[in-house]
């Protein structure tokens, strides 16, 4: 499998563009997923991803295979969305205060910003037609940056301890502790939903 | 870090490798200590299900699509640092950009195809994905070694329709024959011993084992594996030079061994002989030594032209005693018979030449619809396909006719050992109008496909004075 995927992408490199499709088949849906879970817009992460693939034939030549392509492009996916995230950024709405970035890896604070607007929406009329994906996305993104990164990686993505630590250029250690530690977060933040449902439909209901 | 830091991870390696997550599941539930970590698991697992979407394949292909084209417009637009010494050219450039485009847009194709077995839809790209491959290798032992792959294909295929108990016709045979014919011309032409070797233990190793599939086949196939076995022996036998042909290894006739007729048969070898097989001291006498003595090579035109002098003399007075010698009688029919064998191998090289080039209008054809079918797979590249699939059961015909063709034009059956030149020896495509080249096709591509299928080659010679002269050598390399 790897040593395949080496093999298309030193096709690739010598102007292949049919090994190029074929890695592209093999990857753009995790980089789809991933881009999803980050910006949370189907249509608008379908594009990022078109840009991703588009970012990595440029840089091919740049890529230096250790041990595949995936850590590669994630991280290609995750310039992209913080670009993204400049670039909408600039926009005077969406230009707030960065309070919780203490713990945030600086880049990606539009993107808390950004979620406090849609949660407002989220929390009336969509809650109940969301998907469970949907209901495990926007809970995420009340985790922090570091922690959604490694929930986007590990589980969107579907990458292995070993590449997510990679591509965030951490030891595997601190991986399994930011995993944990994100998901022990997430369960917390959707016991809070439902228990702030069942609250609202016990006052509903007296 | 503690351990249950790491324990979620474990756990869901645990699962991963195969563990059933349910029962896991109710087991650290089970225990108050692992509870909540037995709820982070379950929402784990969640998130592993949940969380990956695929993009909506329309929007895929699509996208799909526009980067392939994208990465080729920028292959060619910069081309790599290495063909920075074609200068200036600018249409040369273009031209190996377009090449190359179409060569590599086939690699998926080809890439599906290499598990394919004849009679299957991507087989056709497996067979043309060989022919690029032979006339991208430069030097004749680089196709030597792919020609030696190439026959382990053939004969991989045939193993494996017959272990799926699928069918096995004549055609399939011929393929394999056909692979060894190749195979030996080319290892011969690279005058390297140890490739000729090689190429030598192969064809008899497949020999051996088409005999073994033999009580799997049905009587045609049967037929075609004696009849094209005894037809490259026949040429093996024929094509070596020295006064005495070393017969080729490893070529024992199983049961009809004995049944050998001059002319028609083999020294009989076995396979034990094919190593060191390089000196004619080596040749064993054997049952076949009759046929040896008939395959020495000898002026036999000129003896069958005086034997028939001889008898088309009339009874002349005196008849119980010798006819005298007439020279000029036998010289006379040495002419005619030699007019005739000329112009009948004039006639069978035509039609060689004729077969090959429509043999390379096939294979331009194959690669064209490989292309289509992989810039869409669409109804249309599938007709595309199907018609190049005809085109080359048309030029197999083709070849077999003029197969056929050139045994007829052979002036006297039995002697085999200067004759079969006539079919060896591979007419230069020069020698009959120049195909059309395919319209869609760049220039360059069919040429060097016609270069692989038909190197030029000299014009046969027909030896009838001087038999010293070895029997001229049917490859050439380019």
């Amino acid at each position: 499998m790897a040593g395949d995927e080496r093999k298309l992408v030193d096709r690739a490199k010598r102007g292949d563009a049919a090994a190029f499709g074929l890695l592209y088949q093999r990857h753009v849906d995790r980089v789809f997923a991933y881009i999803d879970f980050r910006v949370r817009d189907r249509a608008l992460a379908e594009d990022l991803t078109q840009d991703v693939f588009l970012q990595a034939m440029r840089r091919l030549d740049q890529f230096e295979w250790r041990g595949g392509l995936a850590p590669w492009l994630m991280r290609i996916a995750r310039n992209t969305v913080v670009d993204h995230w400049r670039r909408a950024g600039r926009r005077p709405e969406r230009t707030q205060t960065r309070a919780e970035a203490g713990e945030m890896d600086g880049d990606e604070t539009s993107l808390l910003e950004r979620l406090a607007v849609t949660d407002e929406d989220a929390q009336f009329g969509e809650a109940e037609a969301a998907s469970d994906r949907e209901r495990l996305v926007r809970a995420a993104a009340q985790l922090t940056e570091l922690q959604q990164r490694v929930l986007a990686l590990r589980f969107a993505a579907g990458l292995s301890i070993q590449e997510t630590a990679e591509v965030m250029e951490r030891s595997e250690g601190a991986i399994k502790n930011l995993q944990h530690h994100a998901v022990r977060g997430l369960r917390r933040l959707l016991e809070e939903e439902a228990s702030a449902q069942d609250g609202q439909a016990r006052t509903d209901t007296t | 870090m503690s351990d249950l830091d790491t324990s979620l991870q474990d756990h869901l390696d645990r699962i991963a490798a195969g563990e059933p997550a349910e029962a896991l599941l109710r087991q650290l539930a089970a225990d108050p200590a692992t509870m909540e970590l037995a709820a982070m698991l379950e929402l784990a697992l969640r998130l592993e299900q949940r969380l990956p979407i695929a993009l909506p394949a329309p929007r895929r292909a699509r996208m799909q699509a526009e980067l392939q084209a994208a990465f080729q417009a920028r292959s060619a637009a910069r081309p790599p640092a290495r063909l920075a010494w074609f200068g200036g050219s600018r249409l040369l450039l273009r031209g190996l950009a377009v090449v190359t485009a179409l060569i590599l847009a086939a690699g998926s194709a080809v890439v599906a195809s290499a598990d394919s077995l004849p009679g299957q839809l991507l087989y056709p790209v497996k067979r043309a994905a060989e022919q690029a491959r032979l006339s991208l290798a430069l030097d004749l032992g680089t196709r030597t070694r792919l020609r030696l792959d190439f026959s382990e294909a053939r004969m991989d295929e045939l193993q494996q329709l017959a272990d799926r108990g699928l069918a096995i016709s004549p055609a399939q045979i011929e393929a394999l024959a056909d692979s060894h014919r190749a195979l030996l011309d080319s290892a011969r032409a690279t005058g390297d011993p140890a490739l000729l070797d090689a190429a030598r233990a192969r064809t008899a190793a497949h020999h051996a084992a088409l005999e073994r599939l033999k009580p799997q086949l049905g009587q045609s196939a049967v037929r075609a594996i004696d009849e094209t076995r005894r037809d490259l022996d026949a040429i093996e036998a024929g094509r070596e030079p020295g006064p005495s042909p070393r017969p080729l290894p490893g070529t024992a006739w199983p049961a009809e061994g004995a049944g050998l007729t001059p002319g028609r048969g083999l020294p009989v070898r076995t396979a034990t002989g094919a190593a060191g097989d390089d000196g004619p001291s080596l040749a064993t006498p054997g049952p076949g030594s009759a046929a040896h003595a008939s395959l020495t090579p000898r002026p036999i035109l000129a003896m069958t032209a005086q034997a028939s002098a001889v008898a088309a003399s009339p009874a002349a007075p005196g008849a119980a005693t010798l006819v005298p010698y007439d020279p000029e009688a036998t010289l006379r029919s040495i002419e005619a018979d030699r007019r005739a064998t000329r112009s009948a191998m004039a006639a069978a090289a035509t039609a060689r030449a004729e077969a090959i080039r429509a043999t390379v209008e096939a294979g331009a054809a194959a690669r064209r619809a490989t292309l289509e079918a992989v810039r869409a797979t669409d109804p249309a590249a599938a007709r595309a396909t199907r018609e190049a699939l005809r085109a080359t059961d048309q030029a197999q015909r083709a070849t077999r006719e003029a197969r056929r063709a050139t045994e007829e034009a052979r002036p006297t059956p039995p002697p085999r050992d200067r004759t079969p030149e006539a079919r060896q020896t591979r007419a230069p495509i020069r020698s009959t109008p120049p195909p059309p080249e395919p319209s869609a096709e760049p220039s360059v591509e069919p040429t060097a496909v016609g270069t692989e299928a038909h190197p030029p080659l000299p014009p046969p010679a027909i030896a009838t004075s001087d038999p010293a002269a070895p029997a001229p050598s049917s490859t050439a390399g380019p």
